[in-house]
């Protein structure tokens, strides 16, 4: 991510991850996130980089590469953009996509936080729970009567 | 903190509660819930009303006499329904038991009806005399899987006979746009739906307006169509092979195209010949069942598999000893046989109406009246043997179909 200004058209924001590593961005990509936009407005230098204290160096480049791709108002059309987020999350390991999931709530990025949580819910989904702890690393810590009584929870209802 | 290991079992209760809500069925949220404590405890009771089978159906919608839907499926409402076919066995019996196949379907949301194995009959009124049907059944006391689903469209028209409105159902597969990340609504869609005949009509579930029948070179009749790898195969009465998609040259029209794979013909599709039949196993393989007929009416079937690389289907002698074939009115799926204590593999068990003759009228195209049919004959092949015999003739075989294993009903009489 070097600072290469050749587009004046925005002001840049400098962003800081929590282990030190600085971005230089368009005001536009940052100000998708929420947390960015109201701390921008308290701002009185706007020079002096903007601490984003819980997320890395690694995931807020991944942060940064998903809200360039959706500040740009290019000719990407919604399904061209669609069939991106879909690349972008299925490249994520599971680790990362963790990761991802914190630092969008945090930065409150209100479309990368939609898509990661669908990108989990798809991977939960038509699993049983023993495959679902399998597949997240879950350890599973209810006691048996406690598993019992979730089971008795859900009782299929037929119709006569 | 990333150089840690995420931990998924603590993530705060606002982002589980995020991830439970685009689950969208009562089973994916139970299991959601059965994970772990923190995840249980994020969602504090399972939503009402969530379906059970599908996110999507069951849906319903009206349609004009003139409507594309109306004039080739004779009703004016349409019903969108998901079925499926479980294996369950009560937990508190040994292994080796049988287990019994349940087939459902969800045509009120938030309740499963019961059918017939493999059929699309109510099995209400089929129950031996002094059992009833369950109100309920306790996921606690048993192991269950799914082992087949799929969709159908199921047409009421004004017809009455005796009394009893007439409905007829066909098979339904979807297809959702690839470009979408993941279609959120039943509106992203569109229905494939097998009509009599073998017409395929293709309709966008959010403009019903906008519709077709799909056809190649002038065939427009299909025996079977299915979902593989997320495009809709298709097979004709001379087992031609096909693929459907959407049209590359208009992306964003969601006009659906369709090409020959596989050219040579396997059948005459005389009307001596029968519906071949579509299935895809785990591993994404097409193929095609042929039930044919020798003189003397002995029962023989062909399998081939789809050589996608060289555009044919090469014929197999069965699909192995580990592998049952169930073949219904709708639903084909293969099973094992390690799930069946006493069945041997490489067989097929078939509903006798699953490969109709194209030169007659057959139960698929008949009205179906609740409880009216009472008979089901099934047939069992076994590859090895080359030789088809009634279920009847093996001993045990039947257990898993009907009726019910008598353990399905103590749980029934409880209050």
């Amino acid at each position: 991510m070097a600072s290469t200004s050749t587009s004046t058209l925005s002001r840049k924001l400098i962003l800081k991850s929590s282990d030190g590593e600085k971005f230089e961005v368009d005001e536009n990509v940052a100000m998708q996130s929420q947390t960015i936009k109201h701390m921008i407005e308290d701002l009185d230098d706007i020079n002096s980089p903007i601490p984003v204290s819980i997320v890395t160096g690694t995931i807020l480049s991944k942060v940064i590469e998903y809200c360039k791709k959706h500040a740009t108002e290019d000719s990407d059309s919604d399904e061209q953009l669609k069939q991106w987020d879909k690349e972008y999350a299925n490249n994520m390991d599971l680790n990362t996509l963790y990761y991802l999931l914190l630092a969008a709530n945090y930065m409150e990025i209100k479309g990368l936080l939609e898509l990661i949580t669908q990108c989990v819910a798809d991977m939960i989904k038509g699993k049983s729970p023993e495959e679902i702890r399998a597949h997240f690393n879950i350890k599973n810590d209810f006691t048996p009567q406690e598993e019992a009584n979730i089971r008795n929870e859900n009782p299929w209802a037929f119709e006569n | 903190m990333e150089p840690q290991k995420s931990n998924w079992s603590e993530l705060c209760p606002e982002l589980l509660l995020e991830i439970a809500d685009r689950l969208k069925t009562r089973t994916n949220v139970y299991n959601f819930r059965a994970v772990c404590k923190n995840w249980h405890d994020s969602l504090s009771k399972i939503p009402r009303n969530l379906p059970f089978l599908s996110p999507l159906f069951p849906h319903r919608f009206w349609a004009f006499d003139s409507d594309f839907f109306s004039t080739l499926s004779s009703g004016n409402l349409h019903h969108l329904i998901a079925y499926a076919v479980y294996l369950i066995r009560p937990r508190n019996i040994p292994e080796s038991s049988k287990p019994w196949l349940l087939t459902v379907e969800e045509f009120r949301r938030g309740k499963l009806c019961i059918q017939l194995p493999l059929s699309r009959i109510r099995a209400c009124g089929n129950f031996p005399a002094n059992v009833q049907i369950p109100s309920s059944l306790n996921l606690s006391d048993f192991h269950i899987s799914v082992i087949g689903n799929g969709y159908h469209l199921r047409s009421s028209g004004k017809e009455r006979l005796n009394g009893r409105g007439l409905s007829y159902d066909y098979k339904l597969v979807l297809f959702g746009n690839p470009a979408c990340f993941e279609p959120l609504s039943i509106m992203d869609y569109t229905a494939l739906v097998r009509f009599e005949h073998g017409l395929v009509g293709w309709v966008r579930l959010s403009r019903r307006s906008d519709w077709g029948l799909l056809g190649f070179n002038g065939t427009w009749e299909f025996d079977d169509i299915v979902n593989l790898k997320g495009l809709v195969y298709a097979i004709d009465r001379m087992g031609r092979v096909y693929v459907v998609h959407y049209d590359i040259e208009m992306p964003y029209q969601q006009t659906l195209k369709m090409e020959c794979i596989a050219n040579d013909w396997i059948s005459s599709g005389c009307h001596s010949d029968r519906r071949k039949r579509l299935v895809v196993d785990s591993s994404g393989v097409l193929y095609v069942i042929e039930r044919v007929s020798y003189c003397g009416g002995k029962i023989h079937f062909k399998v081939y598999r789809l050589d996608e690389v060289n555009c044919k289907l090469d014929q197999v002698v069965g699909f192995g000893d580990s592998r049952i074939l169930f073949v219904g009115v709708d639903c084909c799926f293969f099973a094992s046989v390690a799930d069946f204590p006493g069945f041997r593999g490489n067989c097929i068990l078939f509903l006798d109406d699953s490969f109709p003759l194209y030169g007659e009228r057959t139960t698929f195209i008949e009205p179906i009246i609740n409880g009216a049919r009472e008979v089901l004959t099934v047939t069992v092949f076994h590859f090895e043997d080359g030789d088809a015999k009634p279920i009847s003739a093996f001993p045990g075989y039947s257990d898993i179909l009907w009726p019910p294993s008598a353990w399905f009903y103590p749980d029934l009489s409880r209050p």
